[in-house]
Order: structure tokens, then sequence, then C-alpha cells
């Protein structure tokens, strides 16, 4: 039961979005003035994508309403039993924030401090995030983030002879 | 033409890059959370410098390779290391765990080697012949195609069809950006001039694939299953010849299944495993043992999904449409390189194709040796734990999208893609579907509107002429079976 209303209200979410999307491409699609075509012009799929996104997102949403509610499933103790014992493991969407934070933060500082400082931090501190084990072995993953990035680097910016982004640390 | 093309391939430097794609495809394969797709795209890079066929044979060997790596983890580990193999862990894995280990990894390597060669078969018969059909193809008859590809992508690929059209519809919005086909105007550019241009094929497809799949594993609350391959025996690799050919009519149908799932656009392994071992479960003398460590699920499992290898090329060489997620990596790989795949292929660059084709039997040859000599190596790879290896991913993630243009834009808009893979997993949507939607909205766009300027605004001719029009009527047909069936769907109680 506790999955289906979580499902439930995903999709009741997704549905709301799509009719978001919906509103914003119409919206984005009034400024399309392609004069030039015959036929259909430049906001023709645009507007029908629209149309569609409006019609999937009110099946979504009034589909989510009418599903069956089960009125008990065998499965709720075992779910809540799984997740009790899985609460000493970081993850879920803090630790999701917080990657997608670190990569920003990397994109950000890749052209400032160039590809190899910022990738070796980055690299480091993901792995931090990732690691599920509480036993952390920092010189492990000190030792491979450095030889798995300068060996890229090296790799890529002297034999591939690819640019990377080089800022004052290059 | 065809035996300059094999001389092409049969240099040092070419099947060096073939052994090394095949070889490093089997790891990245056998690796779970590592996908073939992840794979082919972290190598495009490395390929800018490349000749095509050099490059091109390097991204066939990690194709070949990484979709037969999958089942040493789904038979050892009862892991699938890709979903094509999801199959093989059925049987596969009770296998290992009666000792009989070696005997399952012998059979599968081999049908993993003759469905490949099999599917390639098809794609050397089949492939010139249809080039030829498609090169008097017009813009009603590519509209027509692109359509029913999207359709039937959005269709199957997901339990819901709603959300399967929602994600080709981002796809489509993807695809909008930038100059309108036909009249260039600029649309949904945001007042970027980096999207003038639109956005760039390979760093969305890098975060839809890769990024996303490190920002599922920071969700996971999962701790990494302890590895231990002292478990089991990799004696008793012995295999009878009589044995082998009592399979042969299901490999046959596994094979036709994979090759036949691989030619229909946007479905490929992950699906066709499954499948063909449905098939061979339903017409099998002894359904009851499937499940238990029979060696005939394993053959169902592993020939198709190596089958559907050379169907997915069929109509990426043919049309332009890639068959699976990898083989629209592969497209970007002919991008890269000013080659774009599609009927003219055949006559323009008609060394490279058949070059293509014999570098993918030279792969299959390379995966069968290698798979067999260095198993042992490849059963330790499977150790290397995932939160040391996907950061790692990440820095290659962005070597590739920035070394595209040089522009660190496009390492954004991979971060970006990266973002909407995840929520699109939250909410049950289908990646593929958007894919197809990203890549296909400009022919479907281009097609239509070239057509319609030929008829100065009239539909009629893309339902009246004979090709276009049977395929926009299997499209609806398509299209109402599947909301029929969803409505049939037994209700969860």
């Amino acid at each position: 039961m506790f999955l289906d209303k979580q499902q439930k209200y995903r999709d009741i979410v997704t549905g709301c979005v799509l009719l978001l999307l919906s509103a914003a491409l119409f919206w984005a699609s009034q400024n399309i003035r392609d004069f030039a075509s015959i036929g259909v012009g430049a906001n023709f799929l645009p507007l029908l994508t629209a149309w569609l996104f409006l019609i999937l997102g009110l099946a979504i949403v009034i589909a989510s309403f009418r599903k069956t509610k089960p009125v008990k499933s065998g499965n709720d103790t075992s779910i809540g039993q799984e997740e009790a014992g899985e609460d000493a493991v970081f993850g879920g969407l803090p630790s999701v924030f917080l990657s997608i934070f670190l990569m920003v933060i990397y994109f950000l500082c890749l052209e400032k401090v160039g590809f190899l400082v910022s990738t070796l931090v980055y690299v480091f501190l993901q792995i931090q995030i990732l690691e599920k084990d509480k036993k952390r072995n920092h010189r492990l993953f000190f030792a491979t983030t450095l030889i798995a990035v300068v060996l890229l680097y090296f790799l890529f910016a002297n034999v591939f002879d690819i640019s990377l982004p080089s800022g004052i640390l290059g | 033409m065809i035996i300059d093309a094999i001389l092409s391939v049969l240099t040092f430097k070419t099947i060096f890059f073939i052994a090394g794609g095949t070889f490093l495809g089997i790891i990245i394969g056998s690796i779970p959370g590592l996908t073939v797709t992840m794979g082919v795209a972290l190598f495009l890079p490395v390929t800018f410098v490349m000749t095509p066929i050099d490059g091109l044979s390097l991204l066939m060997g990690l194709y070949i390779g990484g979709t037969s790596g999958g089942l040493i983890s789904a038979i050892l580990l009862n892991i699938p290391g890709s979903p094509a193999a999801i199959a093989t862990t059925y049987d596969g894995h009770p296998m290992a765990a009666q000792g009989r280990a070696g005997k399952a990894l012998t059979i599968s390597i081999l049908c993993s080697f003759f469905g490949g060669i099999f599917s390639l078969a098809i794609l050397f018969s089949i492939s010139p012949i249809l080039a030829d059909v498609a090169l008097r193809f017009g813009p009603y008859e590519y509209f027509a195609i692109a359509l029913f590809s999207l359709t039937l992508v959005a269709g199957l690929s997901g339990d819901s069809l709603a959300k399967g059209m929602a994600a080709a519809g981002i796809g489509l919005v993807v695809s909008f950006v930038g100059m309108a086909p036909v009249t260039a105007y600029p649309r949904f550019t945001f007042g970027f001039p980096e999207l003038d241009g639109g956005i760039a094929l390979l760093p969305a497809l890098i975060g839809l694939f890769a990024v996303a799949q490190i920002l599922e594993e920071a969700e996971s609350r999962k701790k990494p299953i302890p590895f231990r391959t002292e478990r089991f025996s990799l004696r008793d690799m012995g295999f009878s010849l009589r044995n082998g050919l009592s399979h042969f009519t299901n490999w046959l149908r596994s094979s036709l299944i994979g090759t036949g799932i691989g030619i229909l656009p946007g479905l490929g392994g992950a699906v066709c495993n499954i499948l063909a071992y449905g098939a061979a479960k339903k017409y099998s003398k002894h359904p009851e043992k499937f499940g238990t460590g029979i060696t005939d699920g394993l053959v169902a499992s592993e020939s198709s999904n190596n089958a559907s290898t050379g169907g997915a090329l069929v109509p990426l060489m043919t049309l332009g449409i890639p068959g699976d997620n990898t083989a629209a990596i592969l497209l970007a790989g002919f991008m890269i390189h000013g080659i774009t795949p599609g009927p003219m292929l055949f006559e323009t660059q008609g060394v490279l194709v058949y070059g293509i084709f014999t570098a993918l039997v030279i792969s299959n040859l390379f995966m069968l040796v290698a798979m067999f000599a260095f198993m042992r190596g490849f059963v330790k790879v499977l150790s290397v734990p995932k939160h040391i290896l996907l950061p790692i991913v990440m820095a290659l993630c962005v070597i590739g999208s920035y070394g595209i243009n040089n522009r660190l834009f496009d390492v954004g808009c991979m971060l970006a893609f990266g973002v909407l893979g995840w929520i699109m997993k939250k909410a049950s949507m289908p990646i593929t579907p958007l894919l197809l939607g990203f890549i296909l909205g400009p022919i479907i766009e281009v097609n239509l509107r070239r057509g319609l300027m030929r008829t100065q605004g009239d539909f009629t001719p893309f339902l009246t002429q004979p090709i276009s029009g049977a395929i926009l009527g299997v499209t609806v047909c398509i299209v109402i079976v599947t909301i029929v069936r969803q409505f049939k769907k037994p209700k969860p109680v």
C-alpha cells in the first residue's frame, strides 16, 4: 500500500509537470513567426507536442485517481523492515542533491581552475558520497583518484591531443 | 569493393582497435551498473582523433563485447551485467550454484558467438537490399517510417503508453531547440547563441546514460554485495557436439527473435532476451525445468541478445534510424566523422560499410577467444567497487562532452540531461522514447515540411502513397492495440 500511494503521488506530479510543460510550450510557440514556410510553419510540431502533453498530462492525473486502492497488502511489513534496516547507509535524496551540487560546483570550476585539479577534487569527493560502507579507506580513495585522473588527463591531453579546459592551474 | 573493405580492416592498427574495443566491452558489460550503451558513449571521445574505420571498429568491438560481457556476472553473481542478460540469470545462476559454472559459461559464450554471427549474416544480406529500396524513399515515406518508429518505441518500452509517449514528446521538444528545419527559423534558444545549432546529441546521451546512473547509485541505500569467486568451479567447461546440436531449433528461434527485435527501432537486447526465454519455455517439452538450471534457458537468452546487435544495425545503416540505445550512440559515432548513416552510405561509403561488417565479424571471433582465454581475469574485474569506478566515469563524461565542440556549454547540457534522466527514472518514464524522439524529431519535421511544400500544404499524399499510407496505417493500429491492451490489463489487487 505504501508503494502504491507513493506511485500514485508520483503519477500525479508527473501529470502536473506535463501540463505545465504543455502550457510553457504553448506560450513559447506563440512567438515563433515563420513567414517563409509553405504548408506548416516552425511552430506546427511544437504546438502539436503541446497538445500531446496536455492530453497525456490529463490522462496520467485522471488514471492515477482512478487506480483501484488495495485494502491490505502482505508486503507492508517487509517493506517497513527493509527501510528501517537500510537507514544506516547514506543514500536517498540528500545524497542525490549533494551529488548534483558537487557536479555543478565542478562544472563551474572547470574553466576557472582547470580540468586536472577540479577533477581530482571532484572524483575524490564523489567517491565519498557514493561509498556505502562506514569504514572508509581514504588512502585508497586518494591513490585511486590521483592515478586514474592523472592517467586520463595524460591520455586525452597528450596522447589523443584533445583539448581540455585549462584554468589557472592547468 | 568488398575485398578493398576487408583489406582496409586487416591492418595491425585496426585489428588492435577491434580487439581492444571487444576486450574493454566485455569488462564494461560484465560490471553491473556499467552498460554497453554507457561504454560506447564513454569511448566516443577517443575516436575523435582516429580515422573513421578505426574509430567505428573500436565502437563496434565495444558493442559486441559489451553485449556479451553481461553473461559473466549474470551467471556468477546472479546480477545481470547489462539488461540484455536478465534472462541469463534465470538458469545461469542456478547452474553455477550447482557447481556447473564452467558449463554455463561455455554454453553462453558459444551461443553469444553463434547468435551474433547469425545476425551479421542477416545484416549482410538484408542491408544492401533495404538500402536500395530506401534510396527511392521520399519525404512521405521517411515521415511515415520515423513516426512509426517513434510510436512503436513509445508504446512498447515502458509499462504505460502515456508515459512512453510523454517521454517521446520530451525528446521531440529537445529536438526543436535551435534552427527549425527547412526555413532555419531559430526557436527555443532563450537567448543562448550556443543553442542556435541545437542541443548536441553526444552530451545528451552521456548525461542520460552515465550521469543519471551516478545519481541513481548515490540514491541507492543498498550495500554492495561482497564478491567471492572461490565458490564457483570453472572446471568442466566440456560440451559435446551432440548436446550442442540438440539445441539447434532453440538457437535458431532465439536468434531470429533477437535479430527481429533488433531491427525494430528502439528495443534491442534488453527486451529480446526475455522474449526469447519465454518462447523457449513455451515450446519446450519440459517447461517446468526452466529456472532450475537448464541449458535451454541459457541458449535462448544468450543467442537472442547477441543476435540483436546485427539486427539493430540494419535500420541504422540503411535508414539512419537506430535499432537500440547503443545504436543511437553509434549514430553519434558516425556523425563525429561527418558521416550520416542512411541509404546513400552504401553508395558513397561502400568500403567503410563493408569494413564495418568485417570489423563486426572479427569482433565476434575475438569475443569468443577472449572470453575463454581471460575468463578468470574478467571475473576478478567484477570485484572493482562501483563507488570508485563511477566518479572516474564522470571524469570521462566531461572529457567526452567538452571534447566534441571544445565548449563548456555542452558539459552543462550533459549535467542537465543527467538530472533529467534521473527524474524520468523516478517517474517510471522510459528513456528510450526520449532518445528516439530527439533523433527522429528532425527527420519527422523536415520530411513533413518538405512533403507539404511539394503538395502546397495538402496532407493527402502522405496517406495515399502506398508505402507511407501502409506504414501510417500500421502506426495507427499500434496505438489502438496498445490503448486497448492497457485498458484490458488486470488491475492490481
